[in-house]
């Protein structure tokens, strides 16, 4: 406010207009109105004239007498109430503790205590102005504050505590009764622990909640629970007790949000974690008949979930838990593995080709479908937990690797679901079982043999035109390119390409007309050796000889080749083509008798009908004569002449009619071969792709072999140029690094191999320090 | 009815009435304490006479005073809002004035 009139103007004296009265007379109307507004009769008093009883004695210096006052009114009037309406119901909840003396003590506390909240609601704003002057000068706390005390000192502390150990015994005699399943008033409780809250103890200056509270209460749980616990161990499996422990748990939690203190929920679930899952963490894991491990064989996800929830914040019952999962995934490893060994070499069981494969096709479907299930509990049960993936990884990397052979049969389980599965399958399950593929190979440390066989399975799908879906195979190798770069796919994608050309030549090779006059079709593969593996181009300088001199009987197959050169090396020039006739296939017509058939055959296979085309219906030829005419090599020989003779389809008659083919052995046409089917397809021998046998997979090892010594002198040199120095082990140490993404190269294989490269001089020992090498430019 | 829509009247010690809307009288905490129905969300027995009538007698204030004191919780109503701006007018009055607003001021903690 500004003055804007006169300055220097006179200032009114200020003129009483109450009379004066006497301050105890004045108090006395106040301790009256108090009396009134406990009894719920504000609407009869005026506040102004309260508040200026307030105000006046203030004024007058007897703001102590207003005070002081009002607290000897106060505890007056409760110390009163405490001996009408609470004093019974405690002495009888003392004597018989009965849920009915419980509830009848803690509602006539609360209610006290309601009502005289309410009242000082009303007091404090009446005296507002003793709050406001005297109050605050005097350093006093509010009146509110005041009322606060002398409830909890007239009420509850009186009589030496007596009333609130009551109450606090009542409270907890209301919750273990509702632990028991006797229902209980919650909103008396929250009545009477708001209470406790808000009031603080007198030393401590902490809520009698805390200091009277809290402790016994945590006291009692921790002895019912531990009873509750020692009780159930003798009857509940491991599922039975975690699922009762839980809902403990949830039940105590229920109880905090309820009634009790937010800040109680930790320390409670503390004393009920320690009582109920640490200290018997060990022996409820491993009841026996009903502990962890039936649950992971019963694949009781829920009950792992709750479970692991329990027991994994606590570092020795996790480890439990970490390593039953890993010895489980083991255990059903070394199941699967057993189921496997008729396919070993020290079996004694003799299986076909076609068993063995179904087996190492179980295989792989079983550690994936493991798999399956422990991704399941990793997601729903485990909630994801890094650790917990680690310990499942880990054990499948040990699992898979335990099996030498598990590259092979992984490439054979990719190679029977592009060939058979798709058939059935949806999209979305051909993704999800190459994805799980990848994963598996993720876990292979021999990468490279994966790499060699499934090279090898690639081929045969591609040049017998097997493989049921390009885009699955693309995504299959794409798949593999993410997981190990381009440089592990790199020949894989070659083939593929090879495939697609030889498409292009083909399709202008027929456009070109060099066909018409032939009268059939061709269709040329023209591969890129390197890409291709070992298996599929015979490279022994036998074979190479043989192919070229592979005599085609007819003419027209001659014109047809070597029209095909002839237009290869126009657009080609500087390049040479090597026909590999082992690896061809044909569809020929031929007629039984009245009836014509389709044949789908093996190259060779139709050079030999070929012989008896032009013959006379009885011609016979014996082994060798056919040898001599073809120049198939005779091992070769024998097997195409068995699938024609000795197989299902009798193509051919053979004398004597025994199983195996003899070089003195005749074949002759089977003019009265008969099959329903117009189209038959003769198995190739050796065109499809089955469980190797022990030679041939001491034949892949060798490969391998070689191409991972090259892979360790590609790697040493690699290192030596840029370091120039290097102590052993340091190169040891990093050829492995730098290899492990394709396989684990032993220490003795490095060794020899640095041995080799100082005999060719591209290292040498240090003069001065044996175990230094130095890099030769 | 909203507090903008309710009358209350004050009364001074000697005799005047002043009619302002609750709203206005509410700009000094004594007089809304006075006014109040409710008090620590409890609703029940919480109101004295001066909130049941809307009345309330000043007798510790003259009529002149209290006038100012109206002009003034209108004054307060009007420009709380703006804060230290330079839009608030001056509030006059009477320097002999003074004291008796001084006091009640002090009374009304406004």
């Amino acid at each position: 406010m500004s003055s804007n009139k006169r300055p220097g103007g006179r200032i009114l004296p200020v003129r009483r207009l109450t009379p004066q009265v006497d301050p105890q007379q004045q108090f006395e109307k106040l301790a009256t109105a108090i009396g009134e507004i406990y009894k719920h009769n504000a609407s009869q008093l005026s506040f102004e004239e309260l508040y200026r009883i307030g105000y006046g004695l203030v004024l007058s210096k007897n703001g102590a007498l207003a005070y002081d006052g009002v607290r000897g009114v106060l505890e007056t009037h409760l110390g009163e109430l405490v001996h009408s309406s609470i004093i019974g119901h405690a002495e009888a909840a003392r004597a018989g503790p009965s849920p009915t003396n419980n509830e009848a003590l803690l509602s006539s506390v609360r209610m006290l205590w309601s009502e005289h909240v309410t009242a000082m609601l009303i007091i404090k704003d009446v005296l507002m102005y003793v709050d406001r002057v005297y109050v605050k000068n005097a350093h006093l706390p509010s009146v509110y504050e005041m009322g606060m005390s002398a409830f909890r000192d007239q009420v509850l502390l009186v009589a030496d505590r007596r009333l609130i150990t009551g109450v606090v015994k009542a409270v907890l005699g209301q919750i273990s009764n509702e632990r028991r399943g006797i229902e209980i008033n919650r909103s008396v409780l929250r009545g009477v622990v708001d209470m406790l809250i808000e009031l603080q103890d007198t030393e401590q200056l902490r809520p009698l909640y805390e200091t009277m509270f809290e402790p016994q209460m945590l006291l009692e749980t921790r002895a019912y629970y531990h009873e509750m616990a020692s009780a159930r161990l003798n009857d509940h499996g491991a599922a039975a007790y975690t699922r009762a422990a839980q809902d403990d748990i949830d039940a105590e939690m229920g109880r905090v949000r309820a009634f009790l203190a937010p800040s109680t929920g930790t320390a409670l679930r503390n004393v009920l974690l320690d009582e109920l899952i640490a200290k018997h963490a060990s022996q409820v894991l491993s009841i026996p008949g009903a502990g962890l491990q039936q649950l992971l064989d019963q694949r009781s996800g829920d009950a792992l979930g709750v479970l692991f929830g329990l027991y994994a914040p606590l570092p020795a019952a996790l480890e439990i838990l970490q390593s039953s999962v890993f010895g489980h995934i083991q255990e059903q490893g070394e199941k699967f593995a057993a189921a496997l060994a008729p396919i070993s070499p020290e079996s004694p069981q003799t299986l076909g080709a076609a068993a063995k494969t179904a087996m190492a096709l179980r295989w792989v479907q079983e550690v994936l479908g493991l798999y399956d299930v422990y991704d399941e509990f990793l997601h729903k049960s485990f909630g994801g937990s890094h650790d917990m993936r680690k310990v499942v990884n880990d054990a499948f990397i040990q699992l898979i690797n335990a099996n030498n052979r598990a590259a092979e049969l992984l490439s054979l389980f990719i190679d029977d679901n592009l060939k058979n599965g798709l058939k059935r399958k949806s999209e979305q399950e051909i993704d999800h079982l190459l994805e799980r593929s990848v994963l598996m190979f993720r876990f292979l440390q021999n990468k490279d043999a994966f790499e060699h066989y499934y090279k090898v399975h690639l081929a045969k799908r591609l040049l017998h035109g097997r493989s049921l879906s390009d885009d699955a195979e693309q995504s299959m190798v794409s798949k593999l390119k993410l997981e190990c770069g381009s440089q592990f796919t790199l020949k894989l994608e070659g083939m593929f390409k090879d495939m697609q050309v030889s498409a292009d030549l083909a399709r202008g090779f027929k456009d070109m007309g060099a066909l018409d006059e032939l009268g059939f079709d061709m269709n040329v593969s023209v591969l890129t050796p390197t890409f291709w593996p070992a298996l599929a181009l015979p490279t022994t300088e036998d074979a190479k000889k043989c192919a070229d001199s592979i005599r085609l009987p007819s003419l027209q197959l001659r014109n047809a080749v070597d029209e095909f050169n002839k237009y290869y090396l126009t657009h080609h020039s500087a390049r040479r083509l090597s026909w590999q006739h082992s690896m061809g296939n044909a569809d020929i017509k031929i007629q039984f008798g009245t009836r014509t058939h389709e044949l789908n055959v093996s190259t060779y296979q139709m050079l030999i009908l070929m012989l008896f085309a032009d013959g006379e219906d009885d011609a016979s030829l014996t082994t060798s004569e056919i040898q001599q005419r073809t120049c198939i090599p005779e091992a070769m020989l024998m097997r195409q002449l068995q699938s024609l003779a000795c197989a299902k389809y009798k193509i051919l008659t053979k004398t004597p009619m025994s199983r195996d083919v003899g070089l003195n052995d005749r074949f002759s046409f089977n003019d009265s071969f008969r099959s329903p089917q117009y189209r038959i397809r003769i198995p190739v021998v050796a065109a499809k792709n089955v469980v190797e046998s022990e030679k041939e997979k001491a034949e892949s090892m060798a490969s391998i072999g070689r191409e991972r010594q090259y892979l360790v002198e590609a790697a040493v040199v690699r290192i030596m140029k840029t370091r120039k120095q290097m102590v052993h082990e340091q190169l040891v140490n990093e050829v492995i690094h730098q290899l492990s993404a394709q396989f684990l190269p032993t220490s003795t294989m490095i060794k020899d191999v640095i041995g080799r490269l100082i005999d060719r001089e591209y290292l040498q020992r240090s003069p001065d320090d044996p175990r230094l090498y130095n890099y030769l430019a | 009815m909203t507090d903008s829509d309710t009358l209350v009247k004050l009364t001074s010690g000697d005799g005047f009435d002043f009619i302002i809307s609750k709203n206005i009288a509410e700009q000094s905490p004594t007089l809304k304490n006075m006014l109040e129905i409710s008090r620590g969300g409890i609703s029940n027995d919480m109101a004295f006479t001066e909130a049941l009538t809307n009345q309330i007698r000043l007798p510790e204030i003259r009529g002149k005073t209290l006038e100012k004191v109206c002009q003034y919780l209108f004054y307060k109503y009007r420009f709380a809002d703006e804060g230290a701006s330079d839009r608030v007018p001056d509030f006059g009055f009477d320097i002999e004035m003074s004291l008796e607003l001084l006091m009640a001021a002090d009374y009304l903690d406004c």
